[in-house]
């Protein structure tokens, strides 16, 4: 009972913090926002403790209903929440690093004036309690609330400078593309109540066929599309970069650490539909390898710093992609907790450099910040090379052990080694385009268009958070070392096993090779960017192949071909259909049958002569007429 | 077939086609002078004739048929075809007051 | 107590209409409106769920020769649509405030326009149903014709009128055919009696037609709503709180309680039944794709109104309970969410001296509490889980799902267009346009003196508390409906008399 309430409590709490806050948002004083805005969270985080000391001692699933949210013959929906050492695990990472960041918030957000402070703080806690929805929903509506209701501060989010139209259209883009994945979930819903009769995740997985059932792999592919526009994976990808339009805290929150990672939680809590559905689940390796691989891609030509970023969450969700798409859940959720750890560092650490650089994000125009920025500078390069993968940092840890398990997954005709060999392609590229951003942003002197000549160190409350993340990056790696090596102590994955289960297949013992390989190329891919843009020792790689960059930089044109066959095709089809059906037809059809009326009227009546003769001589006429008629009749009778 | 074109007339007996000829004759009348006549007051008298002619009619089949109906339909005619001229004759001279018109053609106002 | 719920509206409008003079219209008009939705309230704290056939009847023989009756009766669904009814109405005659002209004749005519929309709910005899389906045109004629916005509202209401007459005077022609056909030549207008035998298929096919035609004129459903673009935009907004939030209603409630029941196999040639979904379908993305067309904002939340109706309609010809009961929800929610949507539309409109959203943007800094409110009830408009027209859309699809999938594939084309919309709208009037890039506003809130006024002067600013308070009510619901559905579903399995697919 006690947990049930601190269960509900962690949701309430930060609902309430928002709700609050929405609805005093004009007159509420700075400083109670700066208590309210991260206390709630933290309020959160605890009693995410007491549950996660709960799933340590009991392990077993409580699933907690409240109130009936809906009933309709046999569509029963109660309003359950499920608390497994899944969800525990995905609360501790929103309320943790949410914490954290929302505290760092607190300084970021600063200049902003009182009523636009409140109104962050309102969605930003609006957020955290839409992501615990996500995570702790215990049956499909639930989560789908949670799926739209994250997609909804993360519009409210990007476009929270409104009076910028950039970030009011790449707000709206999210939401719609967002929608996109809402609806693939809402179609999974229906389709599993249709097979199954059921709707909370107990009942569908206990129902669950034993044989195959066609059903298995089309619920399992809706969930993947819902999963992918919510993780920008290719092709619903557009909307992330886009995104960096709003605050860094947001982007370091939503856009790297948690939602962006739903796809990846999802493809985890549907384990058990993903394993009966083969081509849903390896669908979905394979298109975190291929996002993988595009985005590091363009990432190499990205300027803006927050892009850079950006390119490199959607390939490290990737990664994710690839892990639990094999299969290898553990590993994926893993770099799950590993990737949140290091993406906020980077995220805050490169807010904390626009923000000493005055808002500006062109990473060409820094330069020169290691000897100023020191503290910021050294959290950024830790939380660089833990992206790199560099040992002994929590990113290598995590992304070898994906890479492993595919290396030496059996079976599938060679298709996890193809993906391992794209994986291990992209750790490459991962250096390269890290290294860039390392050497191009903070090596070097000063851009000689750089905004500020001296900049300052950002104040404490923007600093902590760094270092605890600097911190967490530099040892959470001690969670799960087994990466390439047959070692014993794999916390995440027995943490994880009762709900995901254990990894089905075994080490080859081999894949020392691959990670050493990996470890290698990266770091000397980390290395070679210096000389190819600080030193300049190495003639640009672009001038060899510009139609490469232009793709590149171009983002392989995704964009505009989207923009030509949905956006203009829907505005198309609203503009002719208006002017050329529905206002002359529809609208116009009572009108046209009037005006038919009065012509066929007009005509009528010239049969008027006003000749009382005529009249008469049309009666007889017509009197006769029907005599011979009725004569006739009765001679052919 | 002795009977069949005869109707008893009190003692005596009448050729039913005789009186049929007769309504024929008034009814052709009538619709003539109704369709060739402009005066409206001989339009009047042509309509009561055209009446006359049916009532003629109906008392001969009454007659012939035994049968009273008939003859208590020609007496609601003939009340009707009162009625009717009394408006229609009220009509005509409120027209003569307004306009001093002797010609129906001339009263073409309710052209379409 | 039934009669009381029209007929309290219709004495009240004729107090204010005709005895008293014009000062006490408001406060008498309010009071009557208020105690009607008490009298609601009353009866929907009462309802018994689980409780069989009407939970409160009334019946007195009216033409015994034809056994007509007057014969009212409340269910679960009834229940709550004449609670709606008289909400909307208060809200109407609330929003209605100072500024209508004639104000005396406007409320009169608003309550009788309520008095002849709760008949039309709680009407148990087909014919007593038809009474008050013609008397609900009556004022809303009226309302149309002589408070309507514009040099065209004239035309609009005549157009209004007919378009709505050609369907009701077929449904009199059915109405009598089920007279003479169903009821197992019983000679009924009992809606009871009739729904358990309905005619031959044949005959249901021609009766299906006729009223089938009348209720899609009213709700409306594609491509019948020709009358809707001129009627809406010529509709004051008050007028249009019950205008769009209920009178739709009547025609898919009709739908669901007449048609359905009364017409279970309309066969000829084929199902007809089955042709229903698909203009259904039809009108959710055709209105929604001329919603984005639109530049007039009443215009574009009128087809808005048309792509959401089509998803009641969808609920009711899925045939299985989900899809049904979700219809009855979400005509309740959109009765909740369309009215606030027209008043916050009205209330910018004044302020801004157009109605053409396009010529309007950056209002948000301007009006923030008006700006927080709108976003909420955009929000509910696009279908936003845990506000309450996600749970009628969800379940209205997911009883389209079990009837076809395809044709709930097909719907969810209107969940995908409906952010585009509204969003385009919200975002339009509120934030930047295309290529500014402005300043942050200043301390108090408000941008410095930049040119964001130059196509349209802000008379007013923010939303006033009156106007503010009017909305709360609605927004409530809007949040209460969201998280708990099944306070509406739990009384809808108790009915008056049962549907072809009975609801447990």
């Amino acid at each position: 009972m006690a947990l049930q309430a601190v269960a509900l409590a962690l949701l309430l709490l930060p609902a309430a913090g928002a709700l609050i806050l929405a609805l005093s948002a004009l007159s509420i004083s700075r400083r109670v926002v700066r208590l309210l805005g991260p206390g709630v969270v933290w309020l959160g985080f605890l009693c995410t403790l007491v549950l996660f000391v709960d799933s340590l001692q009991s392990g077993g699933p409580h699933d907690f209903s409240y109130w009936t949210w809906i009933r309709s013959g046999a569509f029963s929906l109660p309003a359950n929440l499920l608390v497994d050492r899944l969800s525990v695990f995905m609360c501790l990472v929103v309320t943790g690093v949410g914490g954290l960041i929302v505290t760092y918030a607190v300084g970021y957000m600063d200049h902003e004036n009182d009523a636009s402070y409140a109104r962050f703080f309102c969605y930003m806690d609006l957020f955290i309690f839409s992501m615990l929805l996500l995570v702790l929903a215990g049956n499909f509506v639930f989560l789908i609330m949670g799926w739209a209701m994250v997609g909804l501060s993360s519009y409210l989010l990007i476009g929270f400078y409104y009076w910028r139209y950039s970030a009011v259209a790449a707000a709206r883009k999210a939401f719609v593309m967002n929608v996109v994945g809402d609806i693939a979930l809402v179609l999974a819903a229906f389709a599993i109540f249709a097979q199954y009769h059921q709707t909370t995740y107990a009942g569908v997985f206990g129902a669950l066929p034993r044989a195959d059932d066609p059903w298995v792999e089309v619920i399992g592919f809706l969930l993947l599309v819902g999963g992918i526009a919510k993780s920008a994976q290719l092709p619903l990808h557009t909307w992330l970069p886009d995104a960096m339009e709003g605050p860094t805290p947001v982007s370091a929150l939503i856009h790297a650490a948690t939602m962006v990672t739903a796809g990846v939680y999802l493809i985890g809590r549907m384990h058990p539909i993903f394993d009966l559905a083969f081509w849903a689940h390896s669908t979905a390796a394979l298109i975190g390898a291929v996002t993988a691989l595009v985005a590091a891609t363009i990432g190499i030509v990205q300027t803006d710093i927050k892009r850079v970023l950006a390119y490199s969450t959607m390939s490290q969700i990737g990664y994710m992609f690839l892990g639990v798409g094999l299969g290898a859940y553990a590993a994926g959720f893993y770099h799950l907790l590993a990737h949140a750890f290091f993406k906020a560092l980077l995220f805050l650490g490169a807010g904390n450099v626009i923000h000493a650089m005055n808002d500006e994000q062109d990473m060409r125009r820094y330069g020169g910040l290691w000897k100023q920025l020191r503290p910021t500078s050294i959290c950024f390069l830790i939380g660089s090379l833990a992206l790199v993968g560099i040992f002994p940092l929590v990113g290598f840890f995590s992304k070898e052990l994906i890479l492993g398990d595919a290396f030496s997954k059996p079976d599938q005709g060679g298709f996890p080694q193809v993906m391992w060999a794209v994986g291990f392609l992209t750790a490459v590229l991962t250096g390269f385009y890290t290294g860039r951003m390392w050497w191009i942003a903070f090596w070097g002197e000063p851009a000689r268009d750089r905004p500020v000549e001296h900049p300052h160190e950002a104040p404490p409350v923007m600093l902590v958070p760094v270092v605890i993340l600097t911190v967490l990056t530099c040892i959470g790696g001690a969670l799960q070392v087994n990466a390439g090596f047959d070692i014993p102590w794999r916390q995440v994955e027995d943490f994880l096993s009762p709900v995901v289960g254990p990894l089905p297949w075994s080490p080859r013992g081999l894949e020392w090779i691959p990670t050493a390989a990996t470890l290698l190329l990266g770091g000397v891919a980390f290395l070679a960017a210096y000389n190819f843009y600080v030193s300049r020792v190495w003639r640009p790689w672009s001038a060899a192949v510009p139609w490469l960059q232009r793709l590149l930089e171009r983002k392989y044109y995704f964009d505009e071909i989207y923009d030509a066959v949905f956006v203009r095709t829907m505005d198309g089809v609203a503009n002719v259909g208006d002017r050329f059906l529905e206002e002359p037809v529809i609208d116009g059809a009572p009108t046209g049958v009037a005006a038919v009326a009065e012509a066929g009227a007009g005509t009528l009546s010239l049969t008027q002569s006003g000749y009382f003769r005529t009249y008469v001589l049309v009666f007889v006429g017509g009197a006769l007429l029907g005599l011979a008629v009725i004569l006739l009749a009765r001679t052919a009778g | 077939m002795p009977d069949y074109g005869q109707i008893q007339v009190g003692s005596g007996t009448l050729d039913a086609r005789l009186v049929l000829g007769l309504a024929v004759v008034l009814f052709v009348l009538g619709a003539v002078g109704v369709l060739i006549r402009r005066n409206p007051i001989v339009i009047l008298v042509c309509i009561e004739l055209m009446l006359n002619a049916a009532n003629l009619t109906l008392i001969m089949f009454a007659a012939q048929l035994h049968n009273l109906e008939g003859q208590l339909f020609t007496l609601m005619t003939m009340t009707v075809a009162a009625a009717e001229a009394v408006v229609g004759l009220a009509i005509l001279v409120d027209i003569f007051r307004v306009r001093d018109v002797d010609d129906v053609d001339q009263l073409s106002e309710l052209r379409g | 107590m039934l009669t009381a719920l029209w007929l309290v509206p219709v004495v009240g409008a004729l107090l204010v209409g005709v005895v008293l003079p014009r000062r006490l219209a408001r406060p008498v008009g309010l009071a009557t409106a208020l105690v009607t939705l008490v009298l609601a309230l009353a009866a929907a704290v009462a309802f018994q769920s689980g409780h069989q056939g009407y939970q409160y009847e009334e019946y007195v023989p009216w033409i015994r020769d034809y056994s007509i009756a007057y014969h009212l009766g409340l269910d679960g669904i009834s229940l709550w649509l004449v609670l709606l009814n008289a909400l909307l109405t208060v809200v109407a005659i609330l929003a209605a405030g100072d500024r209508v002209a004639r104000r005396g004749g406007f409320i009169a005519l608003i309550l009788l326009l309520e008095g002849g929309m709760a008949g039309v709910f709680l009407a148990a005899d087909l014919l007593l149903f038809y009474v008050f389906w013609e008397a609900q045109l009556i004022p809303a004629y009226f309302l149309l014709w002589q408070w309507g916005e514009g040099d065209r509202a004239n035309q609009a209401a005549t157009k209004f009128v007919l378009y709505t007459l050609v369907g009701s005077l077929l449904a009199l022609v059915a109405v009598i055919g089920e007279y003479v056909y169903a009821g197992g030549g019983a000679h009924t207008f009992d809606l009871a009696t009739l729904a358990k035998q309905p005619p031959s298929p044949g005959i249901q096919f021609g009766l299906f037609f006729l009223f089938g035609l009348a209720f899609a004129i009213k709700v409306p459903l594609f491509p019948f709503h020709g009358w809707l673009r001129d009627a809406y935009a010529a509709a004051p907004v008050p007028l249009l709180v019950t205008f769009a939030g209920v009178m739709g209603k009547t025609g898919a409630y009709a739908m669901l309680r007449i048609l359905v029941p009364l017409m279970p196999h309309p066969v000829l040639w084929w199902d007809w039944n089955a042709v229903v979904p698909i203009l259904a379908v039809l009108g959710i993305a055709w209105g929604a794709f001329m919603a984005i067309a639109q530049r007039d904002m009443k215009l574009l939340i009128a087809y808005s109104s048309v792509s959401h109706m089509g998803f009641i309609v969808l609920g009711i010809f899925a045939f299985n309970q989900q899809g049904q009961q979700g219809a009855v929800l979400q005509m309740v929610n959109h009765g909740i969410i369309v009215p606030a949507l027209f008043l916050l539309v009205g209330w910018i409109a004044v302020r801004t001296g157009t109605r053409d959203r396009t010529r309007m943007k950056d209002l948000a800094p301007r009006m923030p509490v008006l700006a927080g409110v709108f976003m909420v009830v955009t929000l509910a408009a696009l279908g936003l889980p845990l506000l309450n027209s996600f749970a009628g859309e969800f379940m209205t699809l997911l009883g389209a799902w079990q009837f076809s999938p395809w044709l709930a594939v097909a719907g969810c084309l209107g969940l995908l267009l409906a952010p585009v919309y509204m969003l385009r709208l919200y975002q339009g009037l509120m934030y930047a346009a295309p290529g500014e890039q402005l300043p942050p506003p200043g301390d108090h809130g408000h941008h410095g003196a930049h040119p964001a006024a130059e196509t349209a002067t802000v008379a007013r600013t923010d939303l006033a508390g009156g106007e503010l308070a009017l909305l709360v009510p609605l927004l409530v619901l809007m949040g209460l409906l969201g998280l708990y559905p099944y306070l509406l579903t739990q009384a809808m399995n108790s009915l008056g008399y049962p549907l072809p697919v009975p609801w447990r």
